[in-house]
């Protein structure tokens, strides 16, 4: 069965955790280099949703507070994103909602699955609650995640899939 | 009313009952149906393609699988007219790729060419072929992406069989993010796209479209109508298949129909391979060289084989010779067999044949020969047949000669008992005596006689002269032995006579011992000492001269004995002095004086003849 190609895209803050969260996940192809040097690096991974194959073509797109310029013509034709905060670190998540505005601009409204990473530091979590449920009231789709264990990785690729093919 | 009723809609009622017959019955309703199908059919696939693909998908798809799984040797026999050809074509292409392969490695492995692209190869650290792809070929396209413009997904890969292939959805997406990148760095705005990117020895064409690029990876120097054909393509892909360009969804099983356009885009050029001319191709030298060698090898045993013949018929066919065989030893060769003694000698026949360069060993044992040939030769050397007489052997064995011949042969083959082999008897009719030849015989006959008659009265002067010699010597010798024997007896009695004077002789010692005897005297009986020893030696006697010195009575014995030693010794001395020789001397003593008495004549040395007896 021939898969489905879908375009997704990675964005989030600064050092939210992006690139170490899907590398072990995801078929590498490029060096990382290409983050700093291009702004993004291509790669792709296969996952059965259902009764459908989905090749997913995912755009790790260098983390900043403002998508403009080059970063915002990486996003066209995305089908759906994860969007990375650090759960370590409130202020990425402000900025994720920022950039969920950005996106949603640029791309529309496209399916899309929040990431809140580093749930391994459990010590160090710093997310007020009544933040967090706002967000979810709002129609917002968590996970929490960690590139560290890979906890929550899948899970949040997989519905993201099953959301893609939603459409 | 039910007239009225009947009046007004009794045809309709029967339409309607005959309808409803029809709509119930499902036989009538099929054959109706069937009439119009084909035609429905038809209208639907003009009219809506895709709904009728999609309501037929599902259960010719069913049907398909249904079939297979039932007989599938069915569905292999439909197939068989399309999978065949296809196949064949598929066998015949690389096949046709593996031979070129292979001619194109066995020429560069051996050529300096293909020596020189190892090095580099070794040097580079490319594999050969990668080197071998180099210098052969003008251009390749190794992979043809269709990228949708606004996502960036690969919508069609298509790549040589060789080319190395990274992810291409991964590589697509890269690709149009480096073309928005580059836009986006250098703000030149999607209406001057990237057209061309090289790399080493690739360049990468990008054609674009509204709804797609079209990107083609080309290793080496693409001729310019390359481009022409990148760009025809996406022309039509766009005219012809807008609709699947815009729709598409991320499934490419849409666009795999246009695979064939993609494929026809993976073109190559090889480089017009330098024709090998015919004297630097080293395979042709290499059978020339090899169908030279055989020439010359077959030349050669040709020649031998030839040689074999020769030999083999000129000693087969020889009288008196049996060939056993001709052995060949590369171009020596040994002809053995038996050979009789009458018959032609086997270096004759061989030197008859004139054969150069070739070098035969002739190993002939020799045997005797049977048949009238040989038998009358053989015969006629055996008694020594002379010339003038000829002969004949009968078939009886009986020998017949005939002519002029000596009459001593005449008779002595008269007298014959042996006769040679292959001859039973002899017939001497008509063999007669020469008369000349008698005539000598009686001349001869009379020479030798006189010859004897003189050679008998010279052996007997001869014989007379001998013993006249004989006697006059032993008279001779017995002179000889006469005049010998008188001398030898006149020297005994010289000898005899000279020994009696010796002994007279008396060597006189004055006071104080010291020789008295005068240089005469010693003189004189040196002379006669040497006369002696000469005499002696002619009388082959072993003389000796013996001293003896004498003392009277008075001293001790000891002292005595001294003085007589030293008496006889002067005595020797002097002789010696006067020239005899010490040898001839042996002293005596003749031991102490038999008077106590002083006696002054005493004082003395005498000598003695010894050893006068044959030795």
């Amino acid at each position: 069965m021939t898969a489905i190609t879908k375009k997704i895209c990675l964005v989030g803050d600064f050092a939210v955790g992006k690139t170490s969260l899907v590398a072990r996940f995801v078929k590498n192809v490029f060096n990382e280099k290409y983050i700093t040097t291009v702004g993004v690096k291509i790669d792709t991974k296969q996952q059965q949703v259902g009764e459908h194959e989905l090749k997913l073509v995912i755009w790790d797109i260098a983390g900043e507070n403002a998508i403009a310029g080059t970063r915002a013509s990486y996003l066209r034709g995305a089908s759906g994103y994860l969007l990375v905060a650090d759960g370590t670190r409130p202020d990425t998540l402000e900025t994720a909602i920022d950039i969920k505005r950005q996106v949603d601009a640029i791309v529309g409204e496209v399916p899309f699955v929040g990431l809140l990473n580093k749930v391994d530091l459990t010590d160090l979590w710093d997310i007020p609650e009544s933040q967090f449920d706002g967000l979810l009231a709002r129609g917002w789709d968590f996970v929490k995640t960690s590139a560290m264990s890979g906890e929550g990785v899948e899970q949040a690729f997989e519905r993201l899939g099953a959301r893609l093919l939603e459409q | 009313m039910e007239e009225l009723r009947e009046l007004l809609f009794g045809g309709e009622r029967q339409r309607l009952d005959k309808l409803s017959r029809r709509l119930e019955d499902p036989r009538v309703r099929a054959r109706d149906l069937a009439l119009v199908l084909p035609d429905s059919l038809t209208v639907s696939a003009h009219a809506h393609p895709e709904r009728l693909k999609s309501a037929l998908q599902r259960p010719v798809e069913q049907c398909i699988q249904e079939s297979v799984s039932r007989d599938k040797k069915f569905f292999a026999d439909i197939l068989f007219p399309v999978i065949g050809p296809a196949i064949r074509k598929s066998i015949a292409e690389a096949l046709r790729e593996f031979v070129t392969s292979i001619n194109e490695a066995v020429e560069h492995t051996f050529s300096p060419t293909g020596i020189r692209w190892r090095l580099e190869a070794l040097r580079t650290r490319k594999t050969f072929g990668e080197v071998v792809l180099k210098h052969t070929l003008v251009y390749r396209v190794d992979q043809v992406f269709l990228i949708e413009n606004n996502s960036g997904r690969l919508m069609h890969h298509a790549s040589h069989p060789d080319a190395f292939s990274q992810d291409s959805d991964a590589v697509s997406a890269m690709l149009t993010a480096i073309q928005d990148f580059m836009q986006d760095s250098f703000a030149t705005g999607e209406e001057n796209p990237l057209h061309t990117v090289e790399m080493g020895e690739y360049l990468l064409y990008l054609a674009h479209g509204p709804h797609a690029t079209l990107a083609g990876l080309v290793r080496g120097v693409a001729p310019p109508e390359l481009r022409e054909r990148f760009n025809a393509l996406l022309d039509v892909l766009h005219d012809r298949h807008r609709g699947l360009l815009m729709r598409f969804d991320g499934n490419r099983q849409h666009l795999a129909k246009l695979a064939p356009m993609f494929d026809d885009l993976l073109l190559s050029a090889a480089r017009p391979r330098r024709r090998l001319t015919l004297w630097k191709s080293p395979a042709l030298w290499l059978v020339l060289a090899l169908v030279l060698a055989s020439g010359v090898w077959l030349y050669r045993d040709y020649q031998q084989r030839l040689t074999a013949e020769r030999l083999q018929s000129a000693f087969s066919g020889e009288p008196g010779i049996v060939l056993l065989d001709v052995a060949r030893a590369g171009s020596d060769f040994t002809v053995s067999g038996l050979a009789d003694p009458l018959a032609r000698r086997p270096e004759e026949i061989l030197a008859a044949l004139r054969l150069e360069d070739v070098d035969v060993r002739l190993d002939f044992a020799p045997y005797t020969a049977a048949g009238g040939q040989f038998d009358l030769a053989r015969a006629r050397r055996a008694l020594q047949v002379p010339d003038s007489v000829i002969t004949r052997l009968r078939p009886d064995g009986v020998l017949e000669l005939a002519g002029f011949a000596p009459g001593e042969w005449i008779e002595r083959l008269r007298s014959t008992v042996l006769l040679a082999p292959g001859v039973s008897g002899l017939d001497l009719r008509a063999l007669e005596v020469d008369p000349g030849e008698l005539e000598a015989l009686r001349r001869q006959q009379a020479e030798r006689e006189r010859a004897e008659r003189g050679r008998a009265a010279a052996q007997r002067a001869l014989d007379e002269q001998r013993r006249a010699e004989a006697a006059r010597q032993r008279e001779q010798r017995l002179a000889e032995q006469r005049r010998a024997e008188t001398e030898r007896l006149a020297n005994e009695a010289r000898l005899v006579a000279l020994g009696g004077e010796l002994e007279s002789r008396v060597f006189r010692f004055a006071q104080g011992d010291t020789l008295a005897a005068d240089d005469a005297f010693v003189a004189e009986t040196g002379e006669r000492v040497a006369e002696i020893m000469a005499l002696c030696e002619r009388l082959a006697r072993d003389c000796r001269i013996e001293v003896f010195g004498f003392t009277d009575g008075i001293g001790t014995d000891e002292r005595n004995a001294a003085l007589r030693a030293a008496r006889a010794t002067a005595v020797r001395e002097r002789l010696s002095q006067a020239g005899n020789s010490d040898e001839w001397f042996s002293i005596v003593d003749p031991g102490p004086a038999r008077t106590g008495l002083a006696d002054p004549a005493l004082r003395k040395a005498q000598l003695r003849l010894a050893g006068t007896g044959p030795r």
